[in-house]
């Protein structure tokens, strides 16, 4: 026992030299050996894909709760009418086309025939018209972003019409984004939607079918042999429950996991690129981390503070410390991604901390015997990389004179203060900013359900009004643009860095979300047309 | 005897009552709440909130809905998860059999290798496996555990690859019978070596120590004095009074044991019950984290009635009459 426990210490030092260097060389020779070209272009059928995941579903009905854990099960069981692909672009789903009316007052959906649910029963306009039935009347997810849909016909079994109030160019991005895929009626008809058995047992027409769930172990699907569209390549699919990514990027070192399948911790993104047992896909969100000021009731109400913050925050230091390279330099107020309605023109500024303490002083406030002008509280949440981000951006306003103090609190219990409560100094977020250049208005219109910040401007309200009222591109971009300028002028919030996920797998995995000629195909998590090369 | 257990019951109920009545305030003043995280951050409508506020019964002062708790506990409903909607007693359920594999292997191996190496150690007081492992001890002691764990990882599954990383069971073979059997064992040893590794020096500690200390006593002397051999010596008399504290400490392990691999649970993905407990404190399940609780307190209570028991069936001095 006294050699096997100096045995262990020893290994654990040594363990904490090598380990955290990342792969040795021996492994990197084997993988080479491994990698014996096995290549063949015809894409093989079988086999089980494990994937990451962190955390249990706690339903399956993905129209019904939030719920980030059923969202890459959700894509491979469920369909929706239109779907958003990895490039951003809306694709068909159960709906092999549609068209938008003249005045954009109506949508009209032409259906993929002959398409069954899981349960062998037949699926038709009936199934869609009663999704968003229950989704607007059960007061689904995304029954916020439904509001202009005035009533929903069915002409015949393969047809479905939107009629809306108004033109809403957004709900086409809406209904190609999350938590309105199609449910079956004949099973949730005439039941309580949040505690139908079903919810545990799904139902869909995607591409897999669930099999089983055991709860913090895994969750399995397999090949729906009679799916209507494209068949997929694997068995089965198994999604791996653990918890602690750190752990789950052991488990894909160790072979146990193809697809990592969780935001990995950004200090091992270099790592992956240098294995050559790996692939990594990047994966660009229309996401981006922000700073945002709370405008109705703190310091911040003073808009030179908040534009001597933004010009005294460095983005580089923050992407190279706090996101470990990961990022892009965000300086437009709208994500990148949407370029036909980008303004390229008004940008945030650079840093500048002299002009930043100009501001600061011009505003009234003189410097203290510690050398600052003011104290402010930054509220984050407890998760990486905002904490890190944090205490760079603390750094960087110690240039010029502002007293950053940090509190870092649990998620819940940043929603009730932040979120619900409004009440901060300012604070730190990410999230999903899209399908379309339309997800500024809920973020910068007065009544804006992410509007934190209280932010209002008439000006603002109006062109984002205008911009999601009409129907081509061209007629819509001047307005987001002509918004977007006044954000800028604004600053309710300061961008930092675009949100870029990194997603490593065994390279034998092929046609992965992320990869050429799929990316264009399917969303970031189904699986349809991934197989394995071995 | 009887009328001792009968008070020792009472009183555990009546520390199971308290600990209810403090756990159950303190989640529901934390800040945070459940409603929140259900309804989602997107586009919650008020009316959305107050139905799901209702339907939980939030909307009531929390004296009312801790009566409301503890008139269903009676009935022997623990609830419903607020999450998942499934009943909490089932959620548990699931969950109890990899905890107690996990945590009562290790507790026993911990007690059975802690102990013996404690009581050589006191024998061999002052020599170099003394110091040795009294320096090991205090290493392990101020290891944190998830830090353990994570380098059992590295060493054994991401580098020698000799064990596997997390989980229970391999999800690509997904075997069944003995084979399964074989598999979780071989899935349990990382985080088994990591919590018992973690839990030999408390047994070592009070095993060396008291050892000594009765070694030291006047009766030993005596023997000694008398003649009488040293293994004589130390298997009648000193082993049975140095065992004794241990008893004590194994009785609170257990049950501290059992909340306390949460985070060993979250590091080697193992499907154990501090892991529902940790989610539910992320998601302020409130019904699932009083079921959690209560059953840990329930299990606290048993635990520390057993080891009185235990205590007056090793040491005849005691009796509770």
């Amino acid at each position: 026992m006294k050699r096997l426990s100096l045995l262990l210490v020893i290994c654990l030092i040594l363990g904490i030299f090598t380990g955290c260097g990342g792969t040795g060389t021996e492994n990197d020779v084997k993988k080479d050996e491994d990698q014996t070209e096995t290549v063949t272009d015809a894409p093989k059928e079988g086999g089980t894909l494990v994937v990451g995941m962190t955390g249990d579903p706690s339903t399956y009905n993905p129209d019904y709760q939030a719920d980030g854990y059923l969202q890459p099960i959700a894509e491979n069981i469920f369909n929706r009418l239109i779907k958003v692909t990895n490039n951003q672009e809306i694709v068909p789903d159960l709906a092999k086309s549609y068209k938008v009316s003249e005045d954009g007052k109506e949508i009209t959906f032409y259906l993929n025939e002959d398409v069954k649910w899981h349960d062998g029963e037949p699926f038709s306009s009936a199934d869609v018209k009663f999704t968003f039935d229950t989704i607007i009347s059960q007061d689904g997810q995304l029954a916020g972003s439904l509001t202009s849909v005035n009533e929903i016909t069915t002409p015949d079994d393969n047809t479905v019409v939107f009629k809306l109030k108004d033109n809403d160019s957004s709900l086409l991005g809406y209904l190609a984004w999350d938590a309105c895929y199609i449910m079956p009626k004949h099973i949730y008809e005439n039941t309580d939607w949040s505690t139908n058995p079903a919810n545990q047992n799904p139902v869909g027409t995607g591409p897999f079918k669930f099999v089983s769930h055991q709860k913090g172990v895994s969750v399995t699907l397999e090949r729906n042999e009679d799916y209507w569209g494209d068949r997929a390549y694997l068995d089965k699919v198994v999604f791996s429950i653990i918890p602690d990514a750190n752990t789950a990027v052991q488990a894909l070192y160790n072979g146990e996991l193809d697809i990592l399948g969780v935001e990995p911790p950004l200090s091992e993104a270099q790592n992956f690129e240098s294995d050559t047992n790996l692939k990594v896909g990047r994966q660009y969100w229309p996401s981006r981390y922000y700073m945002f000021f709370n405008i109705k009731d703190s310091i911040f109400k003073d808009i030179k503070l908040r534009q001597a913050v933004s010009l005294g925050m460095d983005k580089d230091d923050i992407i190279k410390k706090a996101l470990k390279g990961i990022g892009e330099k965000s300086n437009t107020a709208m994500t990148p991604l949407y370029e036909w309605a980008l303004n390229t023109t008004d940008v945030f500024p650079e840093r500048d901390v002299e002009k930043a303490i100009q501001l600061i002083e011009s505003a009234g406030y003189t410097k203290n015997s510690d050398g600052m002008y003011f104290s402010a509280t930054i509220d984050v949440f407890n998760v990486e990389p905002f904490t890190d981000i944090a205490t760079i951006l603390k750094d960087n306003l110690k240039d010029i004179g502002v007293d950053v103090k940090i509190n870092m609190m649990e998620e819940a219990a940043w929603d009730e203060k932040v979120w619900y409560g409004r009440n901060y100094d300012f604070s730190l977020l990410a999230g999903y900013q899209g399908p379309d250049p339309g997800a500024l208005a809920p973020r910068f219109s007065t009544d804006g359900l992410i509007n934190l910040m209280g932010y209002s401007n008439s000006k603002v309200d109006e062109a984002l009004k205008k911009g999601g009222s009409l129907v081509k591109q061209e007629e819509r971009a001047p307005y987001y643009q002509e918004a977007q300028k006044y954000i800028v002028e604004d600053v309710p919030i300061v961008p930092i860095s675009e949100y870029i996920s990194i997603a490593p797998y065994q390279s034998y995995v092929e046609g992965h979300p992320t990869s050429e000629g799929i990316i264009d195909k399917t969303g970031f998590h189904e699986y349809t047309y991934v197989w394995l090369n071995k | 005897m009887a009328r001792y257990l009968r008070k020792r019951v009472l009183t555990g109920i009546l520390v199971i009552l308290v600990s209810l009545i403090i756990n159950f305030s303190l989640i529901h003043l934390a800040p945070g709440n459940p409603i929140n995280l259900l309804a989602g951050k997107d586009n919650p409508s008020q009316e959305m909130i107050d139905t799901l506020t209702k339907k939980y019964g939030l909307d009531k002062p929390i004296y009312v809905q801790f009566i409301h708790y503890i008139k269903t506990l009676l009935k022997g409903d623990l609830g419903y998860s607020i999450m998942s909607n499934e009943p909490v007693g089932k959620l548990i359920l699931e969950k109890v059999g990899p905890t107690l594999l996990l945590a009562l292997t290790s507790i026993i191996l911990a007690l059975v290798i802690g102990t013996a190496l404690g009581i050589l150690a006191a024998r061999k007081r002052g020599s170099k496996f003394d110091i040795v492992m009294n320096g090991l001890s205090y290493l392990f002691d101020s290891t944190p555990n998830f830090w353990l764990g994570l380098m059992l990882i590295l060493i054994f599954a991401s580098k020698l690859k000799v064990f596997p990383t997390a989980g229970m069971v391999d999800l690509r073979t997904q075997s069944e019978g003995i084979a399964k059997v074989i598999d979780i064992l071989w899935h349990l040893v990382l985080p088994l070596t990591t919590v018992t590794l973690i839990q030999i020096p408390y047994y070592f500690r009070i095993a060396r120590s008291s050892v000594i200390q009765t070694m030291s006593e006047d009766f030993i002397t005596t023997f000694r004095a008398a003649g009488m051999k040293e293994n004589r010596i130390f298997n009648k008399y000193v082993f049975k009074n140095a065992i004794l504290p241990t008893v004590t400490v194994f009785g609170i392990n257990l049950a501290y044991v059992i909340s306390g691999v949460a985070i060993i649970e979250i590091v080697f993905a193992w499907p154990g019950m501090g892991r529902l407990m940790m989610t539910a404190i992320s998601k302020r399940d409130y019904p699932l984290l009083m079921g959690i609780y209560l059953l840990l307190s329930v299990s606290i209570a048993v635990c520390m009635i057993v080891v009185d028991v235990v205590y007056a069936i090793i040491d005849p001095r005691i009796r509770y009459d």
